[in-house]
C-alpha cells in the first residue's frame, strides 16, 4: 500500500465463528453513510490517495440509501464478514462465516457467496467456489486480551492450543499488558482462495460506484469520474468488505458495508518536482522528495458538489511525523518561515463524533450545514464567525420533529458538537514544512492516551504523535459556499526549499516514511521446468534490529507465515529449511504453531500455516523449499498458459511486543499496530490568540478507527508466477492422429498375426490353377465395380467435373 | 533394492522350473537354454534400467517384483504365491489391479500347468484389455509367451512411463529363445531401440531443461518408440504363430536353417542395453 506496488493475492475466506460475540443491544435502527478520503504524499514522489465509503443499515425490507441487492445477499447467505478486493486486476475476498452453521454446508453456502458476489461485481468469482482454489487459515493472531475474552465466550470451538506460553521460547511474559500479539487457533472458520489473472476494469468499477448512494455523481465518489486515472495508476486496489451483525437465531441485525479504493498515483509533470523521472528503477534511486499535491489535478475531476445524502464527507491529509529531535528543529524554523498559509479559515462546527452506529439522520446533518454560515468564500483570516449557535438553533428546529428514539443521539451529537475543532493558525506542534490551502477544518493526531486525566494535556504536549492528519469536511458550511470547484479541494504544497535546512527536513521526512520496519521478498530458485525451489525472506530493517538487539531482553517475536501453493507446484516438505540471517536453524526448535494442509492433486492446494519465534534482534528470516512442477493435461492450462502459475502472496503477520512500530508507521496500515488499545485520536483547533484545544474523539468515523485500529503488522509479499513445461498447443490434433494411428496399427497387426493361419494360405497359394484363374477374375470385376461406384458418385456430387468429362467427352467427339 | 533382490530371487526360481522341464518335442541342440536360470537372474539385477529405477528410488522395481513373483508363482503353480505376487503389485500400481480380471477368464490352461495370468490393462486401457484375450487365447499352450506380451504392452501403455517399466520384459526375453532364434532382422531392431533409448532423454534434456527445444521433439521419439514396440511385438507374435505351427507339426514354409546369428543377437540386445544405459547417464 505504500511506495511498494505488490500484487495481493486474491483471497476469500470465510469465517466460521465459533462463538458470536456481538451484543445484540443498542442496533441502531437508521441507515448511515459516510465518506471519507485520505491523500497522502509518499517518499518517492507518488501519492496514495485512499477512499473509504460506509453504508451501514438494519436488515429492513425497503432501503432508503443501502443497496438492496447486498442486503437481500445478507439475508440469504450466512456469513459474518467477506473481504473482496481487486488489486492489480486481483481480488482478494475474505468471508466469515456464522458460528452455527454445520460444516458440511459451508462448500454450499461458499459457492452461493462466491457466485452472487461475482455477479454483484461483473467478476469471474464463480471459479473461486471451486475446491482446488480454497483454503482455510487455521492460525490467526489474536492479542492475549482476545483471548482471555475468547476463554469468557465459552465457545465449543476454542481450542486448547490458545494458550500464550506457546508463542515464545524464551518465556518471557509475553501476555502482560495487553499489548502482545500471539498466534493462536482461529476462532472462526476462514477460508481464503485466490483468482489470478483476473482483469480489473470498468466493468468492475461501475457496479462498485453503483453501491454508493451518489455514485459518482457528487460527494466524493465524484473523484473518481476519470476512469483514466483510476487505471492508470502505479496501484490500484478496490476492496468491498461486509461486516454482518447477528443474533442467536443467525438473523441479521446490522449490517455494514464498506467500499474502498486504494490509488498510488502519480502527480502530472507539471505539479511535480523534477526530480522525479518517469523510469520506475531510477526512481528508486532517486533522493526522496515527498511531492506536493493538487487533489483536483491529481485525480483529474473534482466535487461540484457534497453527496447531500451522506451524514459524514471528509478528506483528510496525513503527512509524516517528525522525530522528537527533527521535530524541535522543524519548530524553530516553523516560527521562521514554515507557517501555514491560512487565506480562509474560520471557527466552525465539525461534527466531530457522529459515528456510524449512531446514525445520525441526513436530514438533520443538512440542516446544520445549510444554516451554516455561507460567508466562507471570504478570504479574510480574521473573520472568524461563531456559527455553533446557529448550528444549535437549526439542530433544535430540527428535533421537534425528531421522534424521541433520535432526541438522545442528537443531544449527544450537540454535545460533542459544542467541543468545537478548530485549527490552529500559527504553525502548530506538528507541522512540517508544507502549505496547505485552503486551511483544513481541523487537525487530528494519534496519540497515545493515558488513563490518567490530569496528566494527558501536559503528556500530549510533548508527546509524539503516531499519526497526523488535516481534516477538510465537505459538508461544512465553508465549502458549500466556496464556489470556485478547484479550492474545493485542498492544495498541499511542501515549501520551497530556501534553506538548506529545509531540504535536509525535508528529505529527513522522505527517508523516515520510506522505511518500513519489515519487508517481505519471494523468488523462485533453479532452473527448468521439472524442479524448482521457493524462498521467502522477511527482512526487518537495520535500525529497528539494533535497537532490538541493544534492547536484548531475549525476546522473541511471533511471525506467522500463510502461503498457499496450488497443486501444480508440488512443495516437498521434508526439504523445508529455515535460516536466520544466513545461518541454519532447526525449524522444528523455533516453530510454536503449525498447521499444514497437503495438496491434493486436483482438489486442493498446499496450506502452510506456522509460527515462528523470532528472535527480536534477527535482521532476515530465510524459509526456502524445493518443488516439482507437475505435468499437465492439455485441457487443464490457463489460456495463456506459457506466462506460468501464479502463486498467491505469501501473508506474513507479526506479532509485536512492544511499541516499536509506531515511528516507521508512514503508509504502512499495518505499522499502525502500535500495539496498545488505547490509541485514540484527537482533534486540535485553534485560533490565533486560543491556545488550540484537544479533544479526544468519542466515536470516530470508520476510516479514522481502522487508521487507528490496534492490528498485528501484515505484511505481504509479492505475488511470484513459476512457469510450467508446456505441450505445444497447436499440436494436440496432430499428437491424437498419430498417436492413434500407431494404436490402430498395433491392434490390427497383432490381431492379424494372430489370426494368422500360414497353412491355409499355402493350401490356397497352391490350389489348382482353375480356382486361381476365376479368383483373378473375381477380383477384376470387384475393381471395375468399385471404380464404377466412385466415379458414378463423384459425378453425381459434383457439377464442375459433369462439365469437365462433358468436355472431354465433345473434344473427343463422342457426344 | 531389496525389491529387486527378491524379484532376481523370483525370476531364478521360475527359470529354474522352466528349465528343469524335459524339452519340447522337437529338442535339438540348437534349443538349449542360452542362460542358466543363475545367469539370468543375475542379469536381471545387472540390468541397467533395474539399476536406474532402483537408484531413483522408483516404486516401479516393487511393483516388478510383485509381477516376477506372480510369475514364478504360476510357473512353480504356487497359487498363494502368485496371489501375494499380484497383491503387491496392486498395491504399488494401478495396472496389476486389472491383472485380476484376466485371471478370472484364463484359470489355470494349457498343458504345460503355468499360470496364465496376463498383467496389463492400464488406463489408455481398451486395448491392453482387447489384446489381453486373443492373446491369452491364441496361445494358450505357451503360458510364458502370453505373459510376456501381456508385460510388453502394459509397458506400452503404462501412464507415466518410467525406465523401470522396461524391465520386466527384458527379463523375460532371454526365455523367449525359441522365437528369438528366428528374428531376422536382430540388428535392426537392437540398434534402433539403442538409437531411441538415446534420443528421448537428449530430447527430454532439450526440452525440459535446456528450454531448446518444444515437446514435440520429445513426442516425437516417443511416438517412434511406439512405433519400435508395434512392430517388434507384432513380428514376435507373428514368429510364435508360426512356430507353433511347425511345433505341430503342420506344413511351414518357414526357412529357420539361416539363424546363424542367434547367438549373436541375444548377445548384442544384452550388451546394446549397458552400452544405452552408459549413455543414457552421461547425457
Amino acid at each position: 500500500m505504500c511506495s511498494r506496488i505488490w500484487a495481493v493475492l486474491v483471497a476469500v475466506c470465510l469465517l466460521l465463528g465459533s462463538s458470536s460475540c456481538h451484543s445484540a443491544a443498542a442496533v441502531a435502527q437508521q441507515e448511515s453513510y459516510s465518506e471519507e478520503a485520505v491523500v497522502q504524499p509518499l517518499a518517492n514522489g507518488l501519492v496514495l490517495v485512499h477512499f473509504q465509503f460506509t453504508q451501514t443499515a438494519p436488515l429492513l425490507r425497503h432501503y432508503t440509501i443501502f443497496p438492496k441487492a447486498v442486503g437481500q445477499l445478507v439475508s440469504a447467505s450466512l456469513f459474518d464478514e467477506f473481504q473482496l478486493s481487486l488489486t492489480q486486476g486481483r481480488w482478494e475476498f475474505v468471508a466469515k462465516f456464522s458460528p452455527l452453521l454445520p460444516a458440511a454446508s459451508l462448500a454450499g453456502q461458499w459457492g452461493t457467496l462466491s457466485h452472487a458476489l461475482g455477479s454483484l461485481f461483473c467478476a469471474s468469482l464463480n471459479f473461486v467456489a471451486r475446491p482446488e482454489a480454497t483454503a482455510t487459515q487455521a492460525i490467526a493472531m489474536s492479542s492475549c486480551s482476545e483471548i482471555g475474552q475468547q476463554a469468557c465466550s465459552s465457545s465449543a470451538g476454542v481450542s486448547a492450543s490458545q494458550t500464550c506460553s506457546g508463542s515464545s521460547s524464551s518465556g518471557s511474559s509475553v501476555c502482560t499488558g495487553g499489548s502482545s500479539w500471539v498466534p493462536a487457533a482461529a476462532r472462526q472458520h476462514v477460508l481464503v482462495a485466490s483468482l489470478p489473472q483476473e482483469a480489473s476494469c470498468t466493468e468492475n468499477l461501475t457496479p462498485w460506484l453503483k453501491l454508493l448512494p451518489c455514485r459518482d455523481a457528487a460527494g466524493l465518489g465524484a473523484l473518481l469520474a476519470d476512469r483514466r486515472v483510476v487505471f492508470g495508476a502505479d496501484h490500484h486496489s478496490m476492496q468491498v468488505s461486509m461486516i454482518v451483525e447477528r443474533n442467536a437465531d443467525l438473523q441479521p441485525l446490522r449490517s455494514t458495508l464498506t467500499q474502498s479504493l486504494t490509488l498510488v498515483l502519480r502527480p502530472p509533470p507539471g505539479t511535480h518536482p523534477a526530480t522525479i523521472s518517469s523510469s520506475g528503477a531510477a526512481r528508486q534511486q532517486l533522493p526522496a522528495v515527498l511531492a506536493d499535491v493538487n487533489l483536483s489535478a491529481l485525480l483529474g475531476s473534482e466535487v461540484k458538489q457534497a453527496c447531500p445524502l451522506a451524514q459524514q464527507s471528509r478528506v483528510y491529509v496525513r503527512l509524516p511525523v517528525l522525530d522528537k529531535p527533527q521535530q524541535q528543529q522543524q519548530q524553530q524554523q516553523s516560527n521562521v518561515q514554515l507557517q501555514w498559509r491560512i487565506p480562509a479559515y474560520k471557527k466552525r462546527n465539525v461534527p466531530d463524533s457522529s459515528n456510524s452506529l449512531e446514525a445520525a439522520s441526513a436530514d438533520a446533518d443538512e440542516g446544520a450545514s445549510s444554516g451554516g454560515s455561507s460567508d466562507g468564500s471570504s478570504s479574510d483570516s480574521s473573520a472568524e464567525q461563531d456559527s455553533s449557535d446557529v448550528a444549535d438553533t437549526a439542530a433544535e428546529a430540527e428535533r421537534t420533529e425528531l421522534s424521541q428514539q433520535q432526541q438522545q443521539q442528537q443531544q449527544q451529537q450537540q454535545r460533542s458538537r459544542r467541543r468545537l475543532c478548530r485549527v490552529a493558525r500559527a504553525a502548530s506542534w506538528s507541522g512540517p514544512g508544507v502549505e496547505l490551502s485552503p486551511a483544513p477544518d481541523a487537525a487530528a493526531a494519534l496519540t497515545h492516551s493515558t488513563p490518567n486525566a490530569s496528566e494527558k494535556r501536559r503528556q500530549q504536549g510533548q508527546q509524539q504523535p503516531a499519526q497526523v492528519m488535516y481534516v477538510y469536511d465537505l459538508l461544512s458550511p465553508a465549502h458549500d459556499a466556496v464556489a470556485a470547484g478547484a479550492q474545493r479541494l485542498f492544495q498541499l504544497q511542501w515549501a520551497a526549499g530556501g534553506s538548506p535546512g529545509d531540504s535536509h527536513s525535508k528529505q529527513l521526512l522522505a527517508e523516515q516514511q520510506q522505511q518500513s520496519r519489515y519487508t517481505v521478498t519471494r523468488y523462485i530458485a533453479g532452473s527448468g521446468n521439472l524442479h524448482g525451489g521457493m524462498v521467502l525472506e522477511v527482512h526487518q530493517a537495520q535500525q529497528a534490529a539494533a535497537a532490538a538487539a541493544a534492547a536484548d531482553d531475549g525476546r522473541n517475536v511471533s511471525v506467522c507465515i500463510f502461503q498457499v501453493v496450488p497443486w501444480q507446484i508440488r512443495v516437498w516438505l521434508h526439504t523445508l529449511q529455515l535460516s536466520i540471517d544466513g545461518q541454519r536453524r532447526s525449524l522444528d526448535a523455533l516453530l510454536t504453531h503449525r498447521h499444514i494442509t497437503p495438496a491434493r492433486d486436483r482438489t486442493r492446494p498446499l496450506v502452510l500455516n506456522m509460527c515462528l519465534a523470532l528472535p527480536a534482534a534477527a535482521t532476515t528470516l530465510t524459509l526456502s523449499a524445493q518443488f516439482s512442477k507437475a505435468f499437465l493435461t492439455v485441457a487443464e492450462y490457463p489460456p495463456d498458459a506459457h506466462r506460468g502459475f501464479d502463486v498467491p502472496a505469501a501473508q506474513v503477520t507479526i506479532g509485536l511486543t512492544s511499541l516499536q512500530t509506531s515511528g516507521s508507521s508512514a503508509g504502512q496500515q499495518g505499522d499502525a499496530s502500535s500495539s496498545s488499545s488505547s490509541w485514540a485520536w484527537h482533534v486540535h483547533t485553534g485560533d490565533g490568540a486560543e491556545a488550540w484545544q484537544q479533544q479526544q474523539l468519542q466515536q470516530e468515523l470508520p476510516l479514522m478507527q481502522a487508521l487507528a485500529a490496534v492490528r498485528p503488522v501484515q505484511v505481504y509479499s509479492p505475488s511470484l508466477v513459476v512457469p510450467l513445461a508446456v505441450p505445444d498447443f497447436s499440436m494436440p490434433y496432430n499428437v491424437i492422429c498419430l498417436t492413434s494411428t500407431v494404436l490402430a496399427v498395433l491392434l490390427g497387426a497383432v490381431v492379424g498375426a494372430l489370426l494368422l493361419r500360414p497353412a491355409e494360405a499355402e493350401t490356397q497359394a497352391h490350389a489348382s490353377s482353375a480356382a486361381s484363374a476365376a479368383q483373378k477374375r473375381r477380383k477384376r470385376v470387384k475393381v471395375v465395380l468399385l471404380l464404377a461406384v466412385f466415379g458414378g458418385l463423384g459425378l453425381y456430387l459434383d457439377p464442375s467435373l459433369q462439365e469437365a468429362l462433358w468436355e472431354q467427352l465433345t473434344a473427343l467427339g463422342l457426344a | 533394492m531389496v525389491c529387486d533382490v527378491v524379484a532376481a530371487a523370483a525370476l531364478l526360481l521360475a527359470a529354474a522350473h522352466l528349465f528343469d522341464r524335459p524339452a519340447g518335442p522337437a529338442s535339438r541342440k540348437r534349443d538349449a537354454p542360452w542362460l542358466s536360470p543363475q545367469q539370468l537372474s543375475l542379469l536381471y539385477l545387472l540390468q541397467p534400467f533395474a539399476v536406474l529405477a532402483c537408484v531413483a528410488g522408483s516404486s516401479t522395481s516393487a511393483e516388478n517384483m510383485g509381477v516376477l513373483l506372480a510369475v514364478a508363482g504360476g510357473v512353480t503353480r504356487n497359487a498363494p504365491m502368485a496371489a501375494a505376487g499380484v497383491a503387491v503389485g496392486a498395491y504399488m500400481g494401478l495396472h496389476p489391479v486389472l491383472l485380476v480380471v484376466p485371471l478370472l477368464l484364463l484359470m489355470w490352461r494349457g498343458p504345460e500347468d503355468v499360470l496364465q495370468h496376463v498383467p496389463g490393462p492400464v488406463p489408455p486401457v481398451v486395448m491392453p484389455i482387447v489384446l489381453a484375450v486373443p492373446v491369452a487365447i491364441r496361445f494358450s499352450s505357451r503360458p510364458l509367451f502370453a505373459v510376456w506380451v501381456q508385460l510388453f504392452i502394459s509397458c506400452m501403455f503404462k501412464p507415466y512411463a518410467s525406465v523401470g517399466d522396461m524391465v520386466p520384459w527384458l527379463a523375460l526375453l532371454p526365455l523367449l529363445q525359441q522365437q528369438l532364434q528366428c528374428v531376422k532382422a536382430g540388428l535392426f531392431f537392437v540398434n534402433s531401440f539403442v538409437l531411441l533409448l538415446v534420443l528421448g532423454p537428449a530430447m527430454w534434456h532439450q526440452w525440459i531443461n535446456v528450454d531448446a527445444a518444444n515437446s514435440n521433439f520429445f513426442y516425437s521419439i516417443t511416438l517412434l518408440l511406439g512405433v519400435w514396440y508395434t512392430v517388434f511385438l507384432t513380428h514376435l507374435v507373428r514368429l510364435t504363430a508360426q512356430l507353433d505351427r511347425r511345433l505341430a507339426g503342420k506344413q511351414l514354409e518357414l526357412s529357420v536353417d539361416d539363424l546363424d546369428d542367434d547367438e549373436d543377437t541375444a548377445a548384442a540386445a544384452d550388451g546394446a542395453a549397458v552400452a544405452a544405459a552408459g549413455k543414457h547417464k552421461n547425457a
